[in-house]
C-alpha cells in the first residue's frame, strides 16, 4: 500500500479521534448514568455497552485510537534501523498487533453489548 | 604580527612562515584522511591575512598556497553558482566562497559537511548524493511515442506557470541542505530534501508529464513521508530555495491526487 494512502487513513483517523474522544470524555465525565464519581463503576460502564450509539462510538474510538497509535509506533520504529528487511518487519508486526487489539477490544465490545 | 608567523600544525608542531602582512585571522581546519594510516580527525590552525571582502574559499586558498599544498578542499566558481565548496564554518553549512570572513569573525573553523562520506579534510564524497538525485528521474519526462513528431516548436509556458517551480530550478546542488538534515543524518534510506525539493520542481512544471513515475519514488516511507518539517533545508540553502515548503507541496499533492487525479495537472 502507498505510504500516502496510510497517511490519508492516519488523517481519517486523527479527524474521527477529534470527533470521537470529547464525547467519549464527556461520557465519563457528567453524560454518564452514574455521574463523575461513578464513572467507572463496573455497572456504568456495562450500561455503555448496551445502546447501539455507545457501542458504535467505542468501535469508532478503538479503530481510531489503535490505528493511529501504531502508526505512530510504526514511524519511531521505522527511525531506530535501516533496511527494507527492518521495514517490513515494523510494518508486519504493527499490523498484526493491530489486527489483535481490535479483535481483543471488539471481543470486549460484543461480550458486554450482546452479553455473549 | 608582522614578518613572521607562527602556524600551529597540531599542538606539537609550530612550523615558521615568511610573510609580510598582517596575520589577524587564525583559520582552524578539522581533516582527516581516511585512506592514511592515520584516519582520526585532527583540528589545525593556520594564521591567514584579512583583507577586504576576504572570504572563507580565500582563506583556505591562502593557506593552500603559503602553508599547506596538502590541505584538500573543492571549489570551482568562486561565486556561489556552482555548489562546490560547501563546508561547515563555525558550525553552520555555508559555501566558503560566499561567506566572508567579516561576516563570521576572524576566528574560523571549518569542517566536512556531515551526513557525508568523507574523502579528505574538508571534501565530501557526493556519490550518494548524486544517486539520490537520479532517483528521481531530474529530468522532463515527455510520452511522445516513436511516431509522434517532435514539438515542432518551444514548449511554451506562462509566467505563473514558470513561477510554480522557478525557486525550485535556483538549487545548485551543493548539498547544504541534506547536510542540514537531521533526517537525513539518521536513515540513510531517506532521499534527502535536495531530491525531494527536485522532485517538486519537475512535477510543477507544466511541461513535464513524469508524474506517475516520480510518484512511485517519492510515495515511500523514506520518500517525502520521511520529512517532518525540522525546516533545516531551507534555514541554509544559499541560493533561498526553499526545500521543504517543496516537500509539503508534494505530500499535498500526492494526498490531493488521491481524491482528484484532476488536481494534478497534466502537462501540455
Amino acid at each position: 500500500m502507498r505510504e500516502s494512502t496510510l497517511q490519508l487513513i492516519n488523517i481519517a483517523m486523527i479527524m474521527a479521534l477529534l470527533l470521537t474522544l470529547p464525547v467519549h470524555f464527556a461520557m465519563q465525565a457528567f453524560l454518564g448514568v452514574g455521574g463523575y464519581t461513578q464513572a467507572l463503576a463496573y455497572n456504568t460502564v456495562a450500561d455503555r455497552y448496551q445502546t447501539l450509539i455507545t457501542i458504535t462510538l467505542l468501535t469508532v474510538l478503538l479503530a481510531a485510537a489503535s490505528y493511529h497509535g501504531l502508526y505512530g509506533l510504526r514511524r519511531i520504529l521505522l527511525e531506530f534501523k535501516s533496511g527494507p528487511t527492518w521495514d517490513r518487519l515494523v510494518s508486519a508486526g504493527t499490523l498484526a498487533a493491530g489486527l489483535v487489539i481490535l479483535g481483543w477490544g471488539l471481543r470486549t465490545i460484543v461480550v458486554m453489548g450482546w452479553g455473549i | 604580527m608582522t614578518g613572521q608567523v607562527l602556524v600551529s600544525k597540531s599542538l606539537e608542531t609550530l612550523r615558521t612562515v615568511k610573510v609580510s602582512q598582517n596575520m589577524d585571522g587564525l583559520l582552524k581546519i578539522h581533516r582527516r584522511n581516511p585512506n592514511s594510516e592515520d584516519r582520526s580527525t585532527r583540528a589545525e590552525s593556520f594564521s591567514f591575512p584579512i583583507s577586504k571582502g576576504m572570504t572563507v574559499l580565500d582563506a583556505l586558498l591562502w593557506v593552500k598556497e603559503h602553508v599547506d599544498a596538502g590541505l584538500a578542499f573543492r571549489y570551482s566558481c568562486r561565486m556561489g553558482n556552482c555548489g562546490s565548496c560547501g563546508m561547515m564554518v563555525n558550525g553552520k553549512p555555508r559555501l566558503a566562497c560566499e561567506t566572508q570572513i567579516s561576516e563570521v569573525g576572524n576566528r574560523v573553523e571549518v569542517a566536512p559537511l556531515p551526513g557525508f562520506p568523507l574523502v579528505r579534510d574538508v571534501v565530501a564524497d557526493f556519490d550518494t548524493f548524486f544517486r539520490r538525485y537520479s532517483e528521481i528521474k531530474p529530468h522532463l519526462i515527455r510520452h511522445e511515442t516513436e511516431n509522434d513528431r517532435p514539438p515542432q516548436i518551444e514548449l511554451l509556458q506562462t509566467d505563473e506557470q514558470l513561477r510554480d517551480y522557478y525557486q525550485f530550478s535556483m538549487c545548485i546542488m551543493c548539498g547544504l541542505c541534506d547536510s542540514a538534515c537531521p533526517i537525513v543524518a539518521g536513515d540513510p534510506q531517506f532521499l534527502g530534501p535536495q531530491a525531494l525539493a527536485q522532485a517538486y520542481r519537475f512535477a510543477a512544471d507544466s511541461r513535464d508529464q513524469g508524474w506517475k513515475e516520480r510518484e512511485k519514488i517519492i510515495d515511500t516511507v523514506h520518500g517525502c513521508w520521511d520529512c517532518r518539517v525540522a525546516g533545516s533545508c531551507s534555514a541554509v540553502c544559499p541560493k533561498g530555495v526553499d526545500p521543504d515548503l517543496g516537500i509539503q507541496l508534494l505530500k499535498r499533492k500526492l494526498l490531493a491526487g488521491r481524491f482528484k487525479p484532476a488536481l494534478v495537472p497534466e502537462a501540455q
